[in-house]
């Protein structure tokens, strides 16, 4: 459904992605993996339109690559990105009903979506009971789940999401992936960022590792669980 | 790409802010000479500084119309020593280094004759340095006794085309005291230099029957609010109030004496009590204010009551004092050439000093001396929203050494 | 005396608030004090004349359809002076709007000359209160709209959809644009209900203080004094240190001096950053550390 070609992104005149060619499938999780500045949020800031870029991207056989941030996301993109944007001065319930406004559109009142939001609810009940409180005053993990769930809330067609374990404990990170499985059973693509290797591999279809800028391997995540190289570089073990 | 594009927009905005003081002043330069002096002549150049944008650029839209109607009046009549006239204008912004500035600039154009200076005091004052070091005939719309000194000792190029206030303070009290028999006052004024003059000008005026003023109320440029001020001239029960300050300030502030319950009580003011522009803001609320003033349209004056309804066809608005002053000061620097036969300036300044009896719009002046050149005033009360002249104001010109 | 000094100090003190309000909406959306807030007063105030006084309409609709008109202003202010700007420092913002504030002043000037001008009052005369107390019904006119257009834009803000995603777009650009918001329209927006709130202060304020075109500067400077004390970004603190400014105006005019009274509302002002430098209602959104 997503597909990139021959993709180049740079700041100034530093380079950052080079011809990167890149697919995401309609009902699969695909894991991109790499080091600190390597390129991967970049890549999804091109994606979602907050870089500049040559190349091209196709959306379901549409070119996306000269289109306004906000038409990427009214087409379903939605990107979760690094570092928990909440909007702080905003309540819990008001960052969720905040995510609709991509299929709703800028209106006086935000309609019916008590169903929605119980739904995420259900997933995160720790929002549950923080429901009335400012965003700024959660916890990381609380933030970052309010950022999944309000992505979630404006019916993705395709989930980006950008180091989601960033800052969280274990037993949260668990339970964070553990919906990401979830919400793409229930029907939704995920691209996945991760710099924790393993996890990414083990919850993902198919991956890609990406070094400065360059996609490196790919392959289906279990195979690539067993190459050397990924071992060595990303899974902090030692050849077999 | 975004950078220069910020800095292509800081350009434009400073563009903008040039651009926007820049038309009236280049359509004064360019009011170029009328029909009349059909020959190929070269204008003769008078300069005027006035101030046409900021705080006080209603002095600005006034002095342009009044140039309008008498730069075209002159040339009708086929102009000075053949030749038409022209003038110049630049903008003073309504501060006394803006004042300088717009002096300089048009002091650098060697064609220009003489230069009309704006109607503040303190404008003049600043330029007086300027005009004796260049030797150009200069023209002071102020009207403080400081500027009179100044002109009549220190400056022979400075002339005081105006009457001072002192004369004009006095009278008004004399007014107030041996007429109007009241005995207590309050004198409420802008700090702004001109007003608090003219407070202490009132004081003195008091002073010579024996009175001080009960309460003494200052206020700075701007204020829209009295109440604050109005609460204690009332908690000092007074039964008349001095006031001195310009048009936007007096306007408010007879309205809301009016309007905080002294609907009755007699208001003595400076020149813009009884200004058109108050009048017409402040309604209702200015009948029964009294003023010794320069000028109202009104006046018994033909030469001004002529110019009165010119301006009123022309404008569709009641003329100001600062047109009715620049229409008087370019009529008598055209005489001062007219009587030197020549535009060099020290022989037209010579000949200014000739000038006796002359009957301007505004009054009739005097310029042997250079200070307190204009010989007259008008007392006036505010009736049904019309400044009726009570009396004219005359006397001795003051030289103080 | 003192019926009609508080009259005079909340009405000149609402004034400030929605002056001040509406400062604190544009800052909040983009980071940067808009200096060229007092103008949008001034301009409003003069469509108002417009309106009222050249096309003949009553003062009622005058100031509803100025006010509005204001909002296309502030669109198109948002769109020259701010947009263009929005990746460079704030300085430059900052310099753009002060050339804005005069653009308009200036404008103003052109357009509709330099003698001073007025409406019509919403309501005429006036009434006796306690005795002595004159209180002119205008200000009491004054007072009721203004609360009522200050909490209309409360509630729109805080509890309707469209408030939420206006404050979403100014905690967050990035993430808001990521979410589906088209950023423009709604700092558009922002600005719209700012220089309308601000706006219809002019007409309000015209038949008793009269409009000419540099009124703005001190009622700016004022309002920007309102906000330090109300607490930098806070909406409540906007309107309460208008309030206090209003009232220390009045007050201090009456009983201290009438010649010092706004280095009366100087002295407030260090009073406030010496010892709640926050603002009274300053910090509601703190960062998490
Ligand atoms: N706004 C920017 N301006 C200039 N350079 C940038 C900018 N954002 C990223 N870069 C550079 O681009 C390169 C890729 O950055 P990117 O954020 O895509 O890395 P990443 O793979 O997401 O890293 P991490 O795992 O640390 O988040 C880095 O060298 C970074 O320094
Ligand atoms: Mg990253």
């Amino acid at each position: 459904m997503l597909k990139t070609k021959n993709l180049v992104a740079s700041y100034g005149n530093i380079q950052v992605l080079h011809n990167v060619n890149m697919e995401v499938g309609d009902k699969e999780i695909v894991a991109l993996i790499g080091s600190n500045g390597a390129g991967k949020t970049t890549m999804l800031n091109a994606i979602s339109g907050h870089v500049k870029l040559a190349g091209q991207i196709e959306y379901n056989g549409v070119g996306i690559h000269n289109k306004k941030p906000h038409t990427i996301a009214s087409m379903g993109i939605l990107q979760v990105p690094e570092g928990r944007h909440v909007f702080p001065g905003l309540t819990v319930e008001q960052n969720l009903a905040v995510g609709t406004v991509v299929y709703r559109g800028i209106k006086l009142t935000s309609g019916n979506i008590s169903a929605d939001i119980e739904m995420i609810y259900e997933i995160f009940p720790r929002l549950k009971e923080r429901r009335k409180q400012l965003a700024w005053s959660l916890s990381g993990g609380e933030q970052q789940m309010l950022v999944i769930g309000r992505a979630m809330m404006g019916h993705p067609k395709l989930l980006m999401m950008d180091e989601p374990s960033m800052g969280l404990a274990p037993k949260i990170i668990e339970e964070v992936f553990d919906k990401i499985v979830e919400i793409n059973k229930a029907g939704t693509p995920v691209l996945l960022v991760e710099q924790n290797a393993a996890l990414a591999l083990e919850v993902s279809n198919r991956a890609y590792i990406i070094e400065r800028g360059n996609i490196t391997l790919t392959g289906d995540s279990k195979n690539l669980i067993e190459d050397d190289r990924v071992r060595e570089a990303y899974l902090g073990k030692v050849k077999k | 790409m975004k950078r220069i594009l910020a800095i292509l927009l800081i350009v434009c905005m400073a563009f903008g802010m040039t651009a926007c003081g820049q038309p009236a002043a280049t359509s004064g330069e360019k009011t170029a000479p009328a029909s009349g002096a059909e020959s190929a002549a070269k204008p003769i150049k008078i300069g005027l500084t006035t101030v046409l944008t900021g705080d006080r650029s209603l002095e600005g839209e006034y002095a342009s119309n009044g140039i309008k109607i008498i730069q075209q009046e002159i040339n009708d009549a086929g102009g000075v020593l053949g030749r038409p006239i022209e003038i110049v204008i630049q903008d003073a912004l309504g501060t006394d280094v803006g004042a300088v500035n717009a002096y300089r600039k048009l002091a650098d154009d060697s064609e220009i004759v003489a230069i009309i200076g704006s109607d503040s005091s303190n404008d003049n004052m600043a330029v007086s340095p300027a005009a004796l070091e260049l030797k150009i005939p200069t023209t002071a719309q102020g009207s403080s006794p400081k500027l009179r000194d100044m002109c009549n000792n220190d400056n022979p190029w400075l002339f005081q085309l105006r009457a001072c206030d002192e004369t004009l303070c006095a009278s008004l009290m004399r007014y107030a005291v041996e007429t109007g028999g009241y005995k207590k006052f309050a004198i409420i004024h802008d700090t702004e230099t001109s007003s608090a003059d003219q407070a202490r000008l009132f004081t003195e005026g008091l002073a010579k029957y024996g009175i001080e003023p009960v309460v003494v109320v200052p206020f700075t440029t701007g204020t829209k609010d009295f109440t604050s001020h109005i609460t204690q001239i009332q908690k000092a029960g007074v039964d008349a109030i001095i006031g001195a300050c310009f048009q936007a300030e007096a306007a408010i502030l007879i309205q809301q004496i009016r309007a905080l319950g002294m609907t009755d009580i007699p208001i003595f003011g400076s020149n813009a009590f009884a200004d058109p522009v108050t009048i017409r803001l402040a309604g209702d609320a200015v009948n029964g204010v009294y003023c010794a003033s320069a000028w109202v349209p009104t006046t018994p004056n033909p030469k001004g009551a002529a110019l009165a309804k010119k301006y009123k066809e022309l404008f569709n608005e009641d003329c100001g004092k600062a047109a009715a002053q620049v229409y008087d000061h370019v009529s008598i620097i055209v005489e001062a050439i007219k009587r030197a036969g020549t535009t060099d300036r020290a022989a037209v300044r010579d000949a200014m000093n000739t000038i006796d009896n002359y009957e301007g719009a505004v009054t009739r002046y005097d310029l042997r001396t250079n200070g307190d050149c204009g010989r007259g005033g008008l007392l006036v009360k505010v009736e049904n929203q019309v400044a009726v002249v009570l009396d004219q104001i005359t006397s001795e010109k003051i030289i103080k050494k | 005396m003192n019926l009609q000094l508080l009259v005079s100090g909340v009405s000149t003190g609402v004034v400030y608030g929605l002056i001040a309000m509406g400062m604190v909406l544009i800052f909040r959306a983009v980071g940067v004090m808009n200096f060229a807030q007092g103008e949008f007063l001034m301009f409003g105030g003069y469509l108002c004349y417009t309106l009222n006084r050249l096309l003949h309409l009553p003062i009622g609709l005058s100031l509803i359809l100025a006010s509005l008109l204001m909002g296309a202003v502030g669109v198109i202010f948002m769109r020259t002076s701010y947009w263009p700007l929005r990746n460079a420092q704030a300085r430059a913002i900052i310099v753009s709007a002060m050339g804005a504030s005069i653009v308009l002043k200036e404008g103003a000037r052109l357009i509709w000359g330099s003698i001073p001008v007025t409406v019509e009052r919403v309501v005429n005369g006036s009434t006796t209160l306690a005795g002595s107390a004159v209180v002119q019904w205008q200000y009491v006119a004054i007072i009721v709209i203004s609360a009522m257009i200050m909490a209309l834009v409360y509630l729109l803000l805080e509890k309707t959809f469209i408030g939420h995603i206006m404050q979403a777009t100014a905690q967050d650009q990035y993430m808001a644009s990521l979410v589906g918001i088209p950023v423009i329209m709604s700092i558009g927006l922002t600005f719209a209900l700012s220089a309308f709130l601000t706006g219809i202060g002019g007409g309000l304020l015209a038949p008793l203080f009269f409009l000419n075109n540099t009124m703005g500067a001190t009622a700016g400077a004022k309002a920007f004094a309102a906000i330090v004390i109300g607490g930098f970004g806070s909406v409540q603190g906007a309107i309460i240190g208008g309030l206090i400014v209003g009232l220390v105006e009045a007050f201090g005019g009456a009983y201290i001096s009438t010649t010092y009274q706004l280095v009366l509302i100087y002295v407030m002002l260090v009073l406030v950053l010496m010892f709640r430098p926050q603002g009274i209602f300053g910090g509601k959104i703190q960062e998490k550390a």
